[in-house]
């Protein structure tokens, strides 16, 4: 047996040792609950990552196949007694094996490709986006759906994942309140949630405006670059959160609408090493729903619905277990007037999102969403409320899976439709 | 060659059980002789007496727990730890005849409702001597053990057909504060059906309660009215607050007259239901069965078995007695298979009627009874004691 | 092994029956890391049929094989110590139906056992055996190690709960071990064999009424002596508390760093309790309560308002072990058993023994009926450190055989005891034991190397532990990880 002498190796090598072998985050792994052995529960995959750096395991296309069944959740890092970090290690060893390229290797270049090329570069992004907007008005989506399913049917499922893109919205770089401004916030819009849902960039800033607040939008800022540390890419995001440093001012709180920048933005500090002041960044940064709880959020005063609105609240993993946000977002819902809160069962639980799992590991990534929409479809909800732009076209795609007519919507679009009701 | 040996010590049984081995003369087990008759007929005539070894060991009054030699009766035992304000909570039969090691041999479940009044329960540990006269021990004296394979266990209910049970150490509990009964009147014109659901209904609503008993007309139990239903008898006992639990819960279900049960009328009671099984076989021509199931079910089978001969249930303990004529056996076993969670065993019955019929409804499945007759072998390979008791 | 692959991959279908190391490495140890010895394979069976299937198939070739939960044991019982086939049951996780007239659930055996509990709570009925781990291990390991918990004080281990078992033997024949049947108890021998006389694929269980009231104590002390004095008492008084647990102030510290259930850092001990039962029963029980735990000098005796602060209670102590990965990378679990009476004794000698092998140890234990969990923290590469903590965990062995006890309270023999089973039993005791096993485990594949020493020829073991074997007993075996 040996031991990394040093660098990344051993920094997650340490990582690793923090666990004991007890077991507790077994049932809160959704891959192992889609297929329980040890090697994709969170325990297991602690272990192989020791014996990988021990010299025990080879770095195989198995261990490589098995490491990216996890879907990162973090489920695991909130139930285990010992604080062990999954995600960092997960990530960690996923970024190591990239480097000896044990994946084949169309996935590598197909990775880089969607990642390195399109994500990250906003224009390339915005030029995708109208592609989609642009096929989908002409109705040339729609024709093109049928013959998909039937001679790609895998691409066809993934396909059917993207919404309908809606027309670009442009944001000020500036908005600011009527009267005294308490203060000011920059706000982080991240990759593809502007393009895909614009309301709830724009509810954000409404609700923001409408607790007193100015919100600046930096204009150089760009993905944050979750992803592609997720996909075994930690130098792209390296760069990327370096850009992000650089285009947010040094003294502004940093508020965001979807827990996977969230989560990814508020451990920059961890990504960089120190190397700039990410540590300081990192801690500016918030979510949207525990930004107005924290601050005092003004409970809107309109009047009740016609039918109260049967929500379901969904918590995005990265924001219920990696960045520990759990009760704002039910605070924000329980004050909105006519809305009758339903709750469910695990309602931490994965959806199977996953940031790009549903692509990458589609199957799976259904499976988990099928077992969220057996708890959630009984509930018979109108709305699904759910803070992550991945989450909310996942569980699109899980109502019509179960036969619901739920709409999905970010808990801050409620807020600020009800403050547009009170006019 | 028949006879019988009393040894006064474990090594006099470690002799007596080596001799017979040696002589290759089979023999059975015998502590107060009042379950005698459970099991198949044993091919033997040579009985050793272990009634010579009795008193206790050692009582751990704080730790509530007690060794004793298995020749104590339990009745002995009690009055032993009575002034230390405890108690061992089994209900054999007789329990002035009954021994230790008998009561765990013969594995009566009694009738206090869970948790843990059973033998299997109460045991802690047991020294025995096996066949070929080695002595082994087995358990401990912790109420909690999980250390080897747990042979109190295999050896409960065994009817002293794998050792000798020379010691036993048991679990106490403390004398209760108080103590009172509830009997209820079940109606008379209730079905089937009706009447199992009924008694679940009733029992559920008794918080608590130690005891839980289902008693026909003509069981002879003192201090109830006969009228001709069945009744319902639910003890409470414990702190005064757990024996002055409300009843109206149960009355409410059962549907029928209430009538309280205290003091020496309440023991009386008690002891006349603990009784039961070796009243039975006093009655001429009768046939002492156990049935055991799930609770409807049982219910039902003594609902329908109380046509042939009185059946007495205790639905939490998933086990019922009953006294029927030996004639009306084809009848009974036909009532009985209605139900097909439910299993007998014939343990009392007159003269020779057990050679000739089989002990055991339904009989053990091919592979339980090759393996229990592989656990025989292990212990007692020559067959030395009691064989043919069990059915395989 | 290959031949075996091919005859059951078309069975148990492409990944049910795993060869790769990625795959088969991550079995080679439960929840204690001292003993390890990786599968040649593990087989994910979906049904009893599926069970029996593998079985019957590894014993006509040969091939030893141990059956496997979650794998959150504590004594090395999921292990594969004589390599084989990993049998794993956790595809086998259902609640198959639940009897509320009957009080019964049946259950396949690879269901979490917590999950059975919420299954029944629409009902108002629970599952009682509710170990430390019990929301990740599954009943079938409740049922081979005879699992207790901090309610079976009152309420008995897991052996009271089981009323039938579904059992495939060591040839794959299926039979069902009932509580109603007739002849021996051989459920009552099976629960606690530690999956060495057969595979459970299924269990029906005994539900229990959910208690009208029930209260949650929490009482530190100055020291661990006048905590244990008050356990005594309240026992002696006549009330039976459905729990009572104890924990050091080591064992405080890494909980409230990990978990944080709010016990104070500055107690040298605290005490924690439970009453439950009809309203009137458990006030009177707390009046009895709280007097002795005054009487004893608790500093002061706090109680859960609702069941969000119960549940944290009892995290602290539940998620305890897992805690303490905070301060060590191994951590060694001991459950030794002492009657309650020889508790206080038990308790400084354990101390001695830290002290004498200069380990940390932290106590957890099951106050009520005296089943101690001294927690040694060391790590595992160290190659001294491990021999001392064999060392220690030795000398607690022998010291609660000294005090009248046992070895093992609920985490079972296992490896980790299995030589030391000479301490408490004699070797006409142990041969007992082995005929017995012998009857069931013929060709001597289910789970071998568990339990009782293992004999060759010459009395020297035959399977050799890893060096996680007690000092001059055993020796290395060649490649083992160590």
């Amino acid at each position: 047996m040996t031991q990394p002498s040093g660098g990344e190796a051993l920094r997650i090598y340490e990582k690793t040792l923090a666990c004991v072998h007890c077991g507790l985050c077994l049932p809160a792994c959704p891959a192992y609950e889609n297929a329980p052995r040890e090697s994709l529960a969170p325990r297991g995959q602690v272990f192989n990552a020791r014996a990988l750096l021990e010299g025990r395991l080879p770095a195989s296309d198995g261990l490589a196949e098995d490491l990216y069944e996890c879907l990162a959740c973090r489920g695991c890092e909130s139930v285990c007694p010992a604080g062990v970090e999954v995600g960092a290690i997960v990530e960690g060893v996923r970024g190591l094996l990239d480097e000896e390229a044990v994946e084949p290797r169309r996935v590598r270049v197909l990775k880089r490709f969607a990642l390195g090329v399109v994500v990250a570069r906003p224009a390339v992004l915005k030029a995708a986006m109208w592609l989609l907007r642009f096929t989908g008005r002409i109705g040339l989506r729609r024709l093109v759906q049928p013959v998909l399913a039937r001679l790609a049917p895998k691409l066809a499922a993934r396909e059917r994942l993207l919404p309908d893109v809606p027309a670009r919205e442009r944001f000020p770089a500036r908005i600011s309140p009527g009267g005294e401004a308490r203060g000011t916030v920059a706000l982080f819009l991240g990759c593809v949630a502007p393009h895909l849902r614009p309301e709830t960039s724009r509810a954000a800033i409404e609700a923001l405006v409408a607790n007193g607040w100015e919100v600046v939008i930096p204009r150089e800022q760009g993905c944050c670059g979750a992803l592609h540390l997720h996909a075994g890419l930690p130098d792209l995001a390296r760069g990327l959160a370096r850009r992000n440093l650089a285009a947010f001012p040094d003294d502004l709180p940093v508020v965001t609408t979807a827990a996977g920048c969230g989560a990814a933005l508020s451990e920059y500090g961890e990504l960089l090493d120190a190397e700039l002041p990410a540590d300081v960044f990192s801690r500016r940064v918030t979510d949207v729903s525990a930004f107005l709880a924290e601050s005092g959020c003004r409970p809107p005063a309109a009047g009740p619905r016609e039918t109260p609105l049967r929500v379901v609240y969904d918590a995005p993993c990265h924001l219920f277990h990696a960045q520990q946000v759990r009760e704002e977002p039910l605070r924000i819902l329980r004050s909105l007037p006519g809305v009758e809160l339903v709750t469910v069962r695990d309602p931490e639980r994965c959806c199977g999102s996953a940031g790009i799992y549903n692509v990458t590991r589609h199957d799976t990534s259904m499976a988990v969403l099928d077992r969220k929409m057996a708890n959630i479809a009984p509930a018979d909800p109108d709305l699904i409320a759910t803070g992550n732009i991945g989450c909310q076209l996942q569980l699109a795609e899980g109502a019509r899976r179960a036969g619901i007519s739920a709409e999905v919507a970010h808990p801050v679009e409620l807020l600020a439709d009800a403050y547009r009701r009170e006019k | 060659m028949a006879g019988t040996a009393a040894p006064a010590s474990e090594e006099g049984v470690g002799r007596a059980l080596a001799a017979a081995s040696e002589a290759g003369e089979p023999v059975v087990l015998r502590g107060g002789g009042t379950r005698l008759g459970l099991g198949a007929p044993a091919r033997a005539s040579r009985i050793v007496d272990l009634g010579g070894l009795s008193g206790v060991i050692e009582h751990h009054v704080s730790d509530l727990t007690v060794e004793a030699w298995a020749g104590t009766t339990v009745g002995a035992l009690n009055r032993e730890l009575a002034p230390h304000r405890q108690l061992l909570a089994l209900d054999p039969p007789l329990p002035e005849r009954a021994t230790l090691g008998g009561v765990i041999a013969a594995g009566d479940p009694g009738f206090r409702v869970f948790p843990g009044s059973r033998p299997r329960d109460l045991l802690l540990g047991l020294s025995a001597v096996l066949a070929d006269g080695t002595r082994i021990r087995s358990g401990g004296r912790v109420v909690k053990n999980v250390t080897g394979y747990e042979l109190t266990k295999l050896f409960t209910g065994s009817l002293g057909t794998l050792g000798a049970i020379t010691r036993v150490t048991l679990r106490l509990r403390a004398l209760p504060e108080a103590s009172r009964t509830v009997v209820a009147g079940l109606p008379v014109s209730d079905a089937v059906d009706q009447f199992a659901d009924r008694v679940l209904a009733a029992a559920a609503a008794a918080p608590g309660p130690a005891a839980v008993a289902v008693v026909p007309p003509g069981t002879g139990l003192p201090g109830l009215p006969e009228d001709g239903g069945f009744r319902l008898a639910i003890r409470f006992e414990g702190l005064r607050e757990e024996a002055a639990m409300p009843p109206e819960g149960v009355a409410t279900a059962a549907g029928g007259v209430t009538v309280f049960l205290g003091g020496p009328e309440e023991e009386q009671f008690w002891a006349g239901v603990r009784d039961f099984p070796a009243v039975v076989p006093e009655r001429e021509g009768a046939l002492g069965l156990a049935v055991h199931g799930p609770p409807g079910a049982l219910l039902r089978t003594a609902w329908r078995l109380a046509a042939f001969g009185p059946p007495v249930a205790f639905p939490d303990q998933r086990h019922a007695i009953a006294s029927i004529p030996a004639e009306d056996f084809e009848a009974a076993l036909g009532a009985l298979q209605e139900e097909p969670d439910v299993s007998a065993v014939i343990e009392t019955a007159p003269g020779d009627w057990k050679r000739n019929h089989p002990v055991f409804h339904p009989p053990p499945s091919a592979a339980v009874a090759a393996l229990s007759s592989r656990i025989k072998a292990a212990l007692d390979p020559e067959g030395i004691l009691a064989p043919g008791r069990m059915p395989f | 092994m290959e031949a075996l692959a091919a005859e059951l991959r078309p069975l148990l279908g492409k990944h049910g029956f795993l060869l790769r190391p990625e795959h088969t490495l991550p079995y080679e140890c439960d929840g204690s890391t001292a003993y390890r010895s990786p599968p040649q394979a593990v087989a994910l069976p979906r049904s009893t049929a599926e069970v029996a299937e593998v079985v019957r198939a590894c014993a006509a070739a040969g091939v030893p094989f141990t059956a496997r939960g979650a794998g959150t044991g504590l004594s090395g019982g999921a292990t594969p110590i004589e390599g084989g086939v990993v049998i794993s049951l956790a595809g086998m996780s259902r609640v198959l139906e639940i009897n509320p007239g009957e009080r019964t659930a049946r259950c396949q055996t690879g269901v979490v056992n917590l999950e059975i509990s919420r299954a029944a709570a629409p009902f108002g009925l629970f599952f009682a055996p509710d170990p430390s781990s019990q929301s990740a291990c599954t009943l079938g390991g409740n049922i081979a190690e005879n699992s207790g918990g901090p309610h079976c004080f009152k309420l008995g281990a897991t052996t009271s709960h089981i009323l039938s078992v579904t059992v495939v033997l060591d040839d794959g024949e299926v039979v069902v071990l009932s509580e109603d049947d007739a002849g021996y108890d051989l459920l009552g021998l099976f629960v606690g064999s530690e999956g060495t006389l057969g595979i459970a694929t299924e269990a029906t269980v005994r539900l229990l009424p959910v208690p009208e009231t029930v209260e949650t104590l929490l009482a530190p002390f100055a020291g661990l002596v006048p905590a244990c004095e008050a356990v005594s008492r309240i026992v002696a008084a006549g009330t039976v508390p459905v729990a009572m647990e104890m924990l050091d102030a080591a064992t405080i510290e890494v909980v409230e760093a990990g978990i944080g259930a709010g016990y104070p850092k500055d107690a040298g001990a605290v005490l924690l309790l439970e009453l439950d039962g009809a309203k009137p029963a458990v006030a009177r029980q707390r009046a009895d309560v709280d007097r002795i735990l005054q009487e004893c000098g608790a500093l002061e005796i706090r109680v859960a308002h609702d069941a969000a602060e119960r549940e944290l209670l009892w995290r602290g102590r539940k998620f305890a072990f897992g805690a303490m990965g905070r301060i060590s990378t191994d951590l060694y679990v001991q459950d030794g058993v002492v009657p309650r009476s020889a508790l206080p004794e038990a308790i400084a000698e354990v101390e001695r023994i830290g002290k004498r092998h200069d380990l940390r140890i932290a106590n957890v234990f099951h106050a009520g009926d005296g089943n101690l969990h001294p927690c040694i923290s060391y790590d595992g590469r160290d190659a001294d450190e491990k021999a001392r903590v064999m060392a220690a965990s030795h000398d607690l062995l022998s010291l609660c055989v000294r005090l009248g006890g046992v070895l093992s309270g609920e985490h079972g023999v296992g490896i980790e005891k299995r030589d030391s089973l000479d301490l408490l039993f004699g070797e006409d005791d142990l041969e007992a034991m082995r005929r017995v096993r012998d009857a069931w485990n013929r060709q001597g594949l289910l789970n071998p190397g568990k339990i009782l020493p293992v004999r060759a020829g010459c009395g020297e073991p035959r399977a050799a532990l890893p060096d996680g074997g007690l000092p001059g007993r055993v020796a290395a075996i060649p490649g083992a990880w160590i």
